[in-house]
């Protein structure tokens, strides 16, 4: 991949999005475990309510944890979409495809606190916010690199057809 | 734009490749909400050896009559709720004198919101428990009902002044708000067990819902009584 591909203002804004996703997902985490964090850092809404209900956990993993390590992973593939390493080339489809998780999952969470837990924690809105903005933002990504593809792709072919011309 | 590119794009970010990271992130959102539990809400498991409801937040729900009653009625109300009001007015003290103050029935209220907007007059009703003083409370919220709107503060101090309660340590806390989160949790816990309208009761374990006659009360909690013989 030439560095021609790398979008790195895009790249830039998924990490800052990342990091608040993971001071975000640690305050939620810190909630699952502490009531009277949950009632500092939540005057509004029914943060501790949500995170311990019995859907905050997978597998016995709080949702939280998950949500901070998926931060944390796709913050990192940002990162390496603007390098030249090994996964440099896949980070921003997986990027998309990661973000993409957390969206689908994130709006079934939003289910469950209007219609089953009837309690909406804001900390988990801002983090559905947040992830949704990091998949619009794969989304652009893809798309720009999906335009540069094509126009590499033309401009090899009319180097091959020039080359074989001129021979 | 050439032909090719009309055609089809070939490199690591074609539609297929797309499409399929796309599918993946379906199926793995898939398998983690099934992980998670599903869309269906949590049963309503409340049997006669469930206790957890005759707590608030891990606070003893307020609760009259014997501790020893062979019968446990647990009463869901919400202060904006006027079918709440009319059991607490023209029921309530008839069932009082028949099963409580004989000493059949252990009678508990446990703190909930049906509605969003009532939360801060169940964190108000902690506040009355703290002074001793909730079914005094209980009692004025519905008495003084409003039907227009949902109570405020203004509600809270008046029913409190009327109920007999020191109305300035009243007052600094609700406006403290230090039982808001009690309030919430105590409301989450009767909507895991099921509760999704007011009044609820659950005599012994078994739901009764609404405004019912008087006589479907009785039949209850003969019923309870009955079934609690040894």
């Amino acid at each position: 991949m030439t560095r021609s591909l790398v979008a790195p203002r895009i790249a830039f804004a998924q990490i800052v999005l990342c990091v608040a996703g993971v001071v975000d997902a640690a305050i939620l985490a810190s909630f699952h475990y502490s009531e009277a964090t949950a009632e500092a850092l939540c005057t509004v809404g029914g943060c501790e309510a949500v995170n311990t209900s019995p859907y905050s956990t997978v597998a016995g993993i709080p949702i939280a944890l998950i949500g901070l390590g998926a931060y944390v992973v796709i913050g990192a593939l940002a990162f390496a979409s603007t390098r030249e390493w090994a996964i440099s080339d896949m980070a921003p489809l997986l990027v998309f495809g990661l973000s993409l998780v957390g969206v689908l999952y994130s709006i079934y969470l939003t289910y469950l606190e209007l219609f089953v837990i009837y309690a909406v924690c804001p900390w988990c809105v801002a983090s559905a916010l947040l992830i949704a903005a990091i998949w619009v933002l794969a989304l652009v990504d893809l798309r720009r690199r999906r335009r540069i593809e094509a126009a590499e792709a033309e401009s090899d072919v009319d180097t091959v057809s020039l080359s074989s011309q001129s021979s | 734009m050439s032909k090719s590119k009309r055609k089809k794009q070939t490199g690591l970010f074609s539609s297929e490749n797309i499409v399929v990271m796309g599918v993946g992130a379906v199926i793995v959102a898939l398998v983690l909400i099934v992980l998670s539990g599903g869309f269906a809400p949590p049963a309503a498991v409340v049997t006669n050896d469930d206790r957890a409801l005759e707590s608030c937040n891990g606070k003893p729900c307020p609760s009259k009559g014997s501790a020893n009653a062979p019968v446990v009625v647990i009463e869901f109300s919400d202060y904006a709720c006027h079918n709440c009001r009319d059991f607490n007015v023209e029921k309530a003290s008839a069932l009082d004198r028949e099963y409580v103050e004989t000493g059949k029935v252990r009678y508990v209220s446990h703190i909930f919101a049906l509605w969003p907007e009532s939360q801060p007059s169940a964190a108000a009703a902690f506040c009355a428990q703290e002074q001793s003083k909730y079914w005094e409370f209980h009692q004025q919220a519905f008495f003084n009902f409003q039907e227009s709107s949902f109570p405020a503060r203004d509600d809270f101090l008046k029913w409190a002044q009327l109920a007999g309660l020191d109305t300035p340590a009243f007052q600094t806390c609700v406006d403290s708000g230090r039982y808001s989160y009690d309030a919430q949790v105590s409301t989450l816990e009767g909507k895991r067990a099921g509760i999704n309208t007011t009044p609820s009761f659950l005599i012994n374990g078994k739901v009764l819902q609404g405004n019912a006659p008087l006589s479907d009360f009785r039949a209850a909690i003969e019923t309870a009584l009955a079934e609690a013989q040894p």
